[in-house]
This record gives structure tokens, sequence and C-alpha cells, in this order.
């Protein structure tokens, strides 16, 4: 039942994406996603399009584990397109198809098609993200990005270790989910079968039982924590170091005008 | 006489002092550990094992008499992250003591906090993973280990700290027998090869008959500080403690009470095997 959780997961290679420093890949997908935004014409998001196609081919990723990314997603898709081009209210247009009181229209369809190729853009390249960087970089370059505003009050180091916990004790509280849902089950428990109230309400004997024992896993882990000398981010050192390098100025500078040449390009006339 | 390790002195804890709900559970307790020493503390549930082992490492401070580690007394705060470092500690869960996704990170995580160089702390924590034979699963994340492998990695992380001792809290009990053994080998291993200290709290009679003295917690008092060969002649004194005997020891004082004269303070199988043929040879 937690099979969606693998969609976007990381995929380990030892390609040119896969080595550039987490900060640039962080950064760069902001930058896309913003340039997503601002990109008003179909010529802009050919552009992007190419950007992506050739990140993915420089990442040596399974063709499948993108698309696999992108399934939860599809309905989504599906549905605003058909939303635009039924319902997009471009009743003064040139009318392809008329049937009763849904038109479609040329400029429903180019607005349908539009919509869709942004979200499918915006996923698939924030997907590459996650499928290059494995959650430690990912954790450790969000860490060193936010640094700066610890000053103003970003809790930098915290936000860092929280992460890193989370996705330590996932996978141990998935198991402890599936044993107690086993057991519950074993003693007659109804998970599976009523309406959407009744499944609810068969949920709680599971959570109770997982948040205490999640409570007293972070009280032993705090403990073992502190039994290792860990007394917040002051003063401490990372084993791992970020070097940004040659690579990483050629994706940025990549990012960059591509980007500034989407926007140029896909401009409103 | 080389100074001792650790020093503790008159240790009486208190939890919750001064309310309704006070319980005591350690009253008075003295010994002394030597630098290098295999020292197994067992006891019945409640007699105080973990409340003792705690205040090692000053993750519990003392309500009334003094323990010090290498001289360093835990209840003086500027003490405190010294001591840490030079008492590790195993817990007892084994998912509940690592701290990040890959196993390599995790033994990172406390040269890490006492701000070791990077390149110090790759150099320990590649030693610490050979130590424990680890090495080769360095990449793994934590949830795909066995029980056994977990608490190896987590005898990683405090060795990268460069420790004196090591305390074991009950750290095998949630392991199946295979784990079990990985685990104390790797405590003998590292006493014999590095001389670190060796405190092994446990329930585990067959555990502690290793060591090279056993302390008996009955609560919260310290009922016996014997060797393992002596303690196991006692066998109507430990009784009264609600503690059983390593099988080997059983079948020993069984033999005995039905007046076979097996050579006392047999503790382990093999050497009982030895004393029965030996026996049987004679006659």
């Amino acid at each position: 039942m937690f099979r969606g959780l693998v969609a976007g997961q990381y995929v380990p290679r030892r390609s040119f994406v896969h080595g550039l420093d987490p900060r640039t890949k962080i950064l760069a997908s902001l930058a896309l996603i913003t340039v997503i935004f601002l990109v008003g014409d179909f010529p802009g998001y050919g552009v992007l399009a190419a950007l992506v196609i050739a990140s993915i081919a420089a990442s040596w990723l399974p063709i499948l584990a993108v698309l696999r990314g992108l399934r939860p997603i599809l309905f989504l898709v599906v549905l605003t397109f058909l939303l635009q081009v039924f319902l997009g209210g471009h009743d003064d247009g040139t009318v392809l198809w008329g049937g009763g009181p849904f038109v479609v229209t040329r400029e429903g369809v180019r607005e349908g098609a539009f919509v869709a190729v942004r979200l499918l853009i915006l996923v698939t390249s924030t997907s590459l993200l996650t499928l290059t960087t494995s959650p430690m970089d990912l954790t450790e370059g969000l860490e060193r990005l936010l640094r700066p505003f610890r000053r103003v009050g970003v809790p930098a180091h915290e936000l860092a270790m929280m992460m890193t916990i989370a996705l330590r004790f996932v996978p141990t509280l998935i198991d402890e989910t599936e044993k107690i849902m086993k057991a519950q089950m074993a003693r007659g428990a109804e998970l599976q079968s009523g309406n959407l109230f009744q499944r609810a309400r068969a949920m709680i004997p599971i959570l109770v039982p997982l948040f205490v024992s999640a409570f007293r896993r972070a009280d032993e882990l705090a403990l073992a924590m502190e039994a290792r000398c860990y007394r917040g981010g002051e003063g401490r050192t990372r084993m791992r170091q970020l070097r940004f390098g040659a690579g990483d100025l050629f994706a940025a500078f990549t990012v960059t005008a591509v980007g500034a040449l989407a926007v140029w390009w896909g401009r409103v006339s | 006489m080389p100074a001792p390790l650790l020093e503790v002195e008159n240790l009486t804890h208190v939890y919750h002092p001064q309310t309704a709900r006070a319980v005591r559970a350690l009253e008075d307790v003295s010994f002394t550990v030597a630098h290098g020493e295999f020292v197994a503390i067992i006891g019945g549930n409640g007699s105080g094992k973990s409340t003792l082992a705690r205040h090692l490492n000053a993750l519990l401070l003392p309500t009334g008499g003094r323990v010090r580690v290498d001289g360093l007394d835990t209840a003086v705060d500027e003490h405190l992250w010294e001591i840490r470092r030079r008492v590790g500690m195993v817990f007892q869960n084994p998912d509940n003591q690592l701290v990040t996704s890959i196993v390599e990170e995790d033994v990172a995580f406390g040269p890490e906090n006492l701000g070791v160089p990077p390149a110090e702390i790759r150099v320990r924590v590649d030693a610490a993973l050979a130590a424990v034979r680890m090495s080769a699963l360095r990449e793994r994340p934590p949830h795909l280990l066995s029980g056994g492998q977990k608490q190896r990695v987590a005898i990683a992380g405090i060795l990268a700290l460069r420790p004196s001792c090591i305390v074991f809290d009950e750290a095998t009990t949630m392991l199946d027998p295979a784990g079990q053994r990985e685990v104390m080998e790797s405590a003998r291993c590292l006493r014999d090869e590095s001389g670190i200290t060796i405190i092994a709290i446990t329930h585990n009679m067959d555990e502690a008959a290793t060591a090279d003295r056993i302390l008996v917690l009955h609560e919260g008092r310290l009922a016996l500080d014997a060797p393992p060969r002596q303690l196991f002649t006692e066998a109507a004194r430990l009784r009264a403690l609600r503690l059983d005997l390593p099988e080997a020891a059983q079948v020993a004082d069984g033999l005995r009470r039905r007046g076979v004269a097996v050579e006392a303070g047999r503790v382990e199988i093999a050497g009982l095997a030895e004393a029965i043929l030996a026996l049987a040879g004679r006659r």
C-alpha cells in the first residue's frame, strides 16, 4: 500500500547531473520553476523542453523512472486540459467542433495544451532534482543554502537535522505501521471494508499505537544523540563536503542562458 | 597501581526527588573499574542496572555520592562532553540510536558533533567501520541491516569518538542468537585489541559468564562483586536474588548436589565437558 512513495525517489547513477553540487541543482530547479511561470507562449516551452530532455539524457536515468514520476499527475494534466478545452470560455474563437452546450474552439485547445505542457515541464524538471540527488545531499545542500539566513532567525541546522531524522525513520515507521495493521487485523479489525467514515474510524487503533511508539523512539533517539555528544549546530563540522566545480559553473550558465532565451522567445506577442 | 577508569562512590539516585512519586533506584553503590577490564552488571527487573549505566556517562547525575571517569567528576558541567566522548553507550533498541540514513554518515555523527576536521573524520570513520567489520556495508541505509549489524554500526559510531570505555545497556536483548554473538564478539575484540574497557549490562547469564568480573545489583544495592567462576558457585545465593545460573553452571550445580564432585566454578559448556570427561576417565 506504500508503493506510491517510490515515484520520484533517488536513482543512483554516476552521471554528470548526479555529480553536480546539490546547491546548483536546487537553485537551478527554483530558477526553472520561475521561468516556467514567466514563459507565456509555446516557443519558450519548446526551449525548456529541450533543456529538460537534454538534462535527462545527461543524467543517464532510465526513461521509465522519469515517466513513472509523471504518472501521479497524468490525471491532473488530462483534467486541466479538458477543463480548458470545454469550459475555457472561448466562445468567440474559431469553432472546431460544436455539439450541444459544448463548443470546442481552436483557442480553447491551444490554451488547454499550453497549461498541460506547463504542468508536465514543471513536474519533470522538479522530479529530476529528487531523481538525481540523494536525500542526504539534498538536506546538506538545503542547510548550506539556508545558512546565510540564520542571522534573520532561519533555523538552518535544525531544519536539516529534522529532515535527516525524518528520512531515517520513514522506512522504520512504515514497517511498524504494517506490523500494527497485521496485529489489529489478527484481532478482527476490519480495515478494508465499510464506507469512508467507517474506514477512517478503523485507522484509530493503528494510529494510536503508532504515535505512542514514535514518541518513545524520539525519546530514545534524543538520549542516544546526547550520549554521542550532540549539542546543536554550533561548532559542528561535517564529513561530507560540497564542492562547486567547473561542471556546476557550466550547468549554472546553461540554465541561466536557456532560461533567458525561453523567457524572451516565449513572451506574449 | 594505576588510577581506575571508573570510580563510583556511595552512588545514590532518586527519581523525582521530594515528590510523592520519589523512587530510590540506587542506594549507596560503590565500585571501581580498571582500564581494559570487562565487567558485566546483572540484576533482575528494576534492580537499577540501567540507572547505574546512565550515570557512567553523565546521562543521569547522582542524587548522592560521586561518579568519576578518569578522575573527571560527572557532576561538573565543564567535564560533560569529555566524559561522554570517553564513555560511549550502546542502547537496547538498535533502531532508535542510528541518526542518518547512510551507515557511514551515522558513524561520522559523533566526531562531527565534536567539530573534528572533515579529513580526520573520514579517517576515523573508515577505521571504526573496519574494526567492527562493516566496511563493505558503508553506504547501506540502516533499515536494510540485521539487528546485529545495526548494533555494530552503533559501536562504530562510538569508536569514531575514540572512547576509553563502551557501556552496553542491554544491547543484545532485542537480537537473535547470531546477532548477540556478533555484538559480544565485537566487544571482546575491542577490549583485547584496543584495550577498551567494556561494561555489559545484561539479562543473559551466558553472556555475563564471559566477563572478567560480575556485579550483581539487587533492589538498587550492589549485592555481589566477584569473578564469574566464584560467583556461579554461590548458586543458592543467586537464586535468593532471583537470578538464574548459566546453563553449564546449572548442570555443575546439579551434579554437585547429587554428590558428583565436579570442579567448582565451571561456567562454560566446554570447560564443564572437560571436567566431566576427566571424572569419567578417572573411574
